[in-house]
């Protein structure tokens, strides 16, 4: 696979401090002048290549924090910067995959059209280009054969397919992804989990970032190699947690490790869910 | 390698041959067996009726109206009536379509804009088209350009709104989603909000179509202009009672090719439509 930019590790002298991709400093948001605060002094940065996952209660803030990282929505105070440059509109190095696919694909398009859709109107990159990347996209999520179909043709998980290829198509060098399987059944959900798995092993070699904001622990455990916990609102980074599980990875094996269990047991104590766990309460 | 699981394809996808029967999935009869049938029992019935209940001059038996209708035909005068209100209709119909779309989008996309013209439009709107025809006249006089023009601005309404709606209330998450790949706003316009927006602006179009031929044949009927409101009133004025029926019939059968027509237009261009309402594939 063609790389299409440099890895920063290339660039750097031997044993240089590598700065992170993406730095969050000290990101504060209301929605309105006197509403509460949603995000108060969150800070945290992510290296390149690294898989990081946000996880947070229900309505602690996630979504404001992807969209304020992608641009979508202007911090109040703090910034969000992308290899030192700062954030203020939608930077052609991200890409986002929202959780709501029936809403964020275009049911007027072909599954080809709509991961073409980033690309089509771009001068930079020749027609032959465009098709390699949307057939290798496509490839890549196992929807080979597909490309004709409209998403009101497709299933719920192979339309999140299309999304993630959609933005793979891109060639993001950040992926991000907002719940991205909350809408897809459990069985459909481990199929693209394991995809994922296997669109990071494809993209390694250009070292593209993925940051993946959830509410579900087992699942930023299994995909990512370095989780932030997230506070109650007004949100923070409570903990950052490293996940040193083998690869590749197996949704029964790797689930059923000892280093899953405590990492699982750690975030649970973190969240204060420990309470609901030993029964005191019932379990959602 | 593939990564797609067994689990994750939707039933019945993959079979091309359920492709290519086509997306309505329940293939659609050509014709409505039951309906016609109740159509043909309630025309014997009115047979049986002006034959031996009511005998006016006035009304006359269906069969002399087929009689009429198919004399019409045969001798090409009613052809050539029915061509000429239909084209009038076609062409207001169209040109409201070339107005309304851009106005509704410009409404839609800019709050200012719709802002500034809300007032005149909450005016106008409840102002009977009808109304308007004497303006018409003495603006245009009588002839194709004032029965267009009111056409055109009956028409334009629901069209314009269902434009301005459909815009106005894309979805959020398909704005973010290009916005997100770059695309700036005129982008956006065309490649997310005006194809959100063709649902509703083929409904708007199938209400204005029935709007529109009620505004040609009306401003046919009072000014006399030609067409088959002419020939309604041509008809009734030379008491050939059964004649005018078959005008009217005339006009009948043009709407219902018309919304048809639209309809099957609908079908094929917001095909998507139709699949979300057939529950499609998915889930």
């Amino acid at each position: 696979m063609a790389t299409d930019f440099p890895r920063l590790t290339d660039l750097a002298e031997p044993g240089a401090v590598v700065p992170p991709i993406l730095n969050v400093t000290e990101l504060r948001k209301r929605y309105q002048a006197d509403g509460p605060l949603v995000c108060d002094r969150l800070s945290f940065s992510v290296n390149q290549g690294d898989f990081v996952a946000i996880i947070g209660p229900s309505g602690c803030g996630k979504s404001t924090l992807l969209r304020m990282i992608c641009g979508l929505l202007p911090p109040t105070s703090g910034e969000v910067s992308l290899r030192g440059q700062r954030i203020d509109a939608p930077p052609p190095e991200m890409a986002l995959v929202f959780q709501d696919y029936t809403r964020s694909l275009f049911p007027w398009l072909t599954v080809e059209r709509n991961v073409k859709f980033p690309l089509a109107e771009r001068g930079d990159i020749t027609k032959a280009e465009k098709a390699e990347r949307v057939a290798e996209a496509i490839k890549t999520v196992g929807l080979a054969g597909f490309e004709d179909y409209h998403p009101g043709e497709l299933s719920g998980g192979m339309q999140q397919r299309v999304a993630i290829a959609r933005a793979l198509a891109f060639r993001p060098q950040i992926l991000l992804l907002d719940e991205p399987f909350a809408s897809v059944d459990a069985l459909t959900k481990e199929g693209l989990e394991d995809t994922l798995l296997a669109v990071r092993e494809r993209f390694a070699d250009s070292g593209m970032t993925m940051l993946l904001v959830t509410h579900d622990i087992d699942e930023a455990i299994y995909l990512a190699d370095r989780i932030l916990v997230l506070s109650k609102p007004p949100c923070h980074v409570a903990e950052e947690l490293m996940v040193d599980l083998p690869h590749p990875k197996n949704q029964v094996s790797t689930r059923g490790m000892p280093e899953f269990q405590r990492i699982r047991a750690r975030i649970h104590d973190v969240m204060g869910l420990s309470a609901q766990r030993d029964g005191s309460q019932p379990a959602a | 390698m593939t990564l797609l699981k067994a689990e994750d394809r939707a039933p019945g996808v993959g079979a091309a041959a359920s492709r290519r029967t086509g997306r309505g999935r329940r293939t659609r009869p050509l014709f409505n067996v039951r309906g016609l049938m109740f159509a043909a029992g309630l025309l014997l019935l009115l047979e049986a009726l002006t034959t031996w209940v009511v005998k006016s001059a006035y009304v006359p038996r269906p069969s002399q109206v087929g009689a009429a209708l198919y004399t019409g035909i045969v001798s090409g005068d009613l052809l050539a009536d029915a061509g000429q209100t239909f084209a009038t209709f076609g062409a207001g119909l169209l040109i409201a379509i070339v107005v309304a779309v851009p106005v509704g989008v410009l409404l839609g996309a800019s709050a200012t804009a719709f802002n500034s013209v809300k007032l005149i439009i909450e005016f106008l709107r409840p102002l009977p088209s009808v109304a308007l025809i004497p303006f018409g006249i003495l603006i245009l006089g009588v002839g194709d350009t004032t029965t267009i023009a009111l056409t055109v601005y009956a028409a334009s309404w629901p069209i314009l709104f269902n434009t301005y709606y459909g815009v106005r209330d894309a979805d959020p998450v398909a704005v973010d989603t290009a916005r997100n790949f770059g695309l700036g706003r005129a982008a956006v316009l065309r490649r997310v909000l005006l194809p959100s927006a063709a649902v509703n602006i083929a409904a708007g179009v199938r209400i204005s179509g029935a709007i529109a031929l009620v505004l040609t044949v009306t401003v046919e009927i009072i000014t006399s202009s030609g067409g088959l409101g002419y020939a309604i009133v041509q008809m009734q004025t030379a008491i050939r009672n059964a004649d005018m029926y078959a005008a009217v019939f005339a006009v009948g059968l043009l709407g219902y090719a018309i919304n048809a027509a639209v309809a099957g237009l609908e079908r094929k261009i917001v095909f998507w439509k139709t699949d979300a309402r057939d529950g499609g594939a998915g889930r």
